[in-house]
């Protein structure tokens, strides 16, 4: 199967309030070639965020990035977060939408993190079932991202990619194709980078994420405050040797920089589109 | 239970109670090396909260000082309330918590938290004075209105928030209204707050607002607190029936 990539194959950046502003006064040559949004941002009914966003809609394509369908729950995503992405999804007509392989929630309880789903073949087919359900509602094939992780789980029996590629074809989606996720993960668990970056199917990715991460201890951490490191850059040139354009985005979502930073990061990701 | 729920009720438990909570055989690999990788995720649940607070009370967090306001975040975001609701709902029950302890920050922080809802209230266009031109007094009094979506009143009025605004010197209330992109902050009568308190059921006529004044012996009053609430913004004109 292949991914649906309907967003442009060009370099994107993460939309933040301080530059909803600085985004429209761009020039044409200078925007980037679409936003990611994180749509829990706009779970509410009107207001200034409301606003600006329908006027950045009018000139950008858009991507929704969720953070809290949580597919990996084992009493099922949380239906209230689908209800609202489906209602903002029908208001804003994104390009693509997406939502990450973990859990943020169980019973009452919800977490502002990604929490880590075991790779086992029960698993498979819980996470399955609840892409399943996001797609019904929504009407569309989504994209989920390959998270960041600090632990290994004792229920993992096979590995991320192999689990990736068996979601991907038992669900129907495609993958959001983190880099930088790669390298925290590689990192903290001590696996072989090349695995994701060589084995990862080309077909399947709609999308691609480049952000920064920090160093605490002997972990490192997927925090999206700095710029995109030399060996995230390396290995996005790997991948796209092998699978040709595909829409890249650059997050940063702590200690957020001026926008033309952002800018810069965008178009040396967009140099390496074009290379 | 499956093992996937037994999974992940115990990486719960471990973050609700520490990691003495963490049964042996969850997370794969040494011990210790788990629980770092715990720490990992307890510190960016927790530091998520935090800066979910401090984005939502500003002026309390200002008010109080850091330190105050800090130690106060942390106890609150141990309390069940806080991690049972999204991150943007988060403040939802925190100016209770904090009045608890120093009642004058617990009013800004009820002041500040009904202001984000009045900024992310639906948009409306408010009724204004216009509409009301040439109608006549059968008309006037059958015509039909609601509060505006963003508009609210709060009592009593937060001292800290006198300084800002020499307006709600003296004031009972705090009228708050978004009758276009800027959430407007005014002074609010009891007249005007029992007029919002009305309709919060839902729509009445101009008619049953000022009668609803007159029998608080207060006619005279209640066209002057109407039209403060018309020139705020606080009102929308309902069409039909």
């Amino acid at each position: 199967m292949h991914a649906d990539v309907s967003l442009p194959l060009r370099a994107g950046i993460g939309l933040k309030p301080a530059h909803y502003a600085g985004l429209l006064d761009l020039d044409d040559p200078r925007r980037p070639g679409w936003l990611e949004v994180h749509p829990q941002n706009y779970f509410v009914d009107g207001g200034p965020p409301h606003r600006w966003l329908t006027e950045l809609a009018a000139h950008y394509p858009l991507s929704f990035h969720s953070v809290g369908l949580s597919l990996g729950s084992a009493d099922g995503l949380i239906g209230d977060e689908l209800e609202a992405l489906a209602t903002l999804a029908a208001r804003y007509q994104p390009t693509a939408i997406s939502d990450h392989l973990s859990w943020s929630g169980h019973g009452d309880q919800r977490y502002p993190d990604l929490l880590p789903v075991p790779y086992s073949h029960a698993a498979l087919t819980h996470f399955a079932a609840q892409i399943g359900r996001v797609q019904d509602r929504l009407g569309r094939a989504i994209l989920i991202e390959n998270p960041s992780r600090y632990m290994a789980l004792t229920g993992d029996d096979m590995d991320e990619v192999d689990f990736l590629h068996a979601l991907c074809r038992r669900a129907g989606c495609g993958l959001l194709f983190d880099i930088n996720n790669v390298a925290v993960s590689a990192h903290n668990l001590g696996l072989d980078p090349l695995r994701w970056i060589d084995g990862i199917d080309p077909a399947l990715v709609g999308e691609i994420h480049l952000a920064g991460h920090a160093q605490d201890d002997d972990f490192l951490i997927d925090d999206h405050g700095s710029p995109v490191s030399d060996q995230v850059w390396l290995w996005l040139n790997r991948f796209l040797a092998r699978s040709g354009p595909r829409p890249v985005l650059i997050e940063w979502d702590t200690d957020v920089p001026p926008l033309e930073t952002l800018l810069a990061e965008a178009a040396r990701a967009q140099a390496a589109l074009d290379a | 239970m499956s093992d996937l729920a037994q999974q992940q009720r115990a990486i719960m438990d471990a973050l609700a109670q520490g990691p003495d909570a963490l049964p042996d055989g969850v997370i794969a690999g040494a011990r210790d090396r788990a629980l770092m990788a715990m720490k990992v995720h307890a510190n960016t649940i927790w530091h998520a909260r935090l800066v979910a607070l401090e984005d939502s009370f500003p002026r309390t967090r200002d008010a109080m000082g850091e330190a105050a306001f800090n130690q106060l975040s942390r106890a609150f975001i141990e309390t069940p309330c806080a991690g049972a609701v999204p991150l943007a709902q988060i403040g939802r029950d925190f100016s209770a918590f904090v009045s608890a302890y120093d009642i004058a920050a617990g009013q800004l922080a009820a002041f500040e938290w009904a202001w984000l809802i009045s900024f992310h209230a639906a948009d409306a266009p408010p009724m204004t004075l216009a509409n009301l031109a040439g109608l006549n007094e059968d008309t006037l009094l059958a015509l039909r209105v609601g509060r505006h979506p963003a508009a609210a009143s709060l009592s009593p009025v937060p001292p800290a928030l006198i300084a800002d605004h020499d307006l709600l010197e003296g004031a009972e209330a705090v009228l708050l209204s978004r009758p276009d992109a800027d959430v407007m902050i005014g002074a609010c009568s009891p007249f005007m707050a029992a007029m919002l308190e009305h309709m919060s059921s839902g729509p009445t006529t101009i008619g049953n607002l000022l009668a609803g004044a007159g029998e608080q012996g207060a006619e005279d009053d209640a066209l002057p607190a109407l039209i403060a609430l018309i020139e705020a913004g606080a009102l929308i004109l309902i069409k039909g029936d």
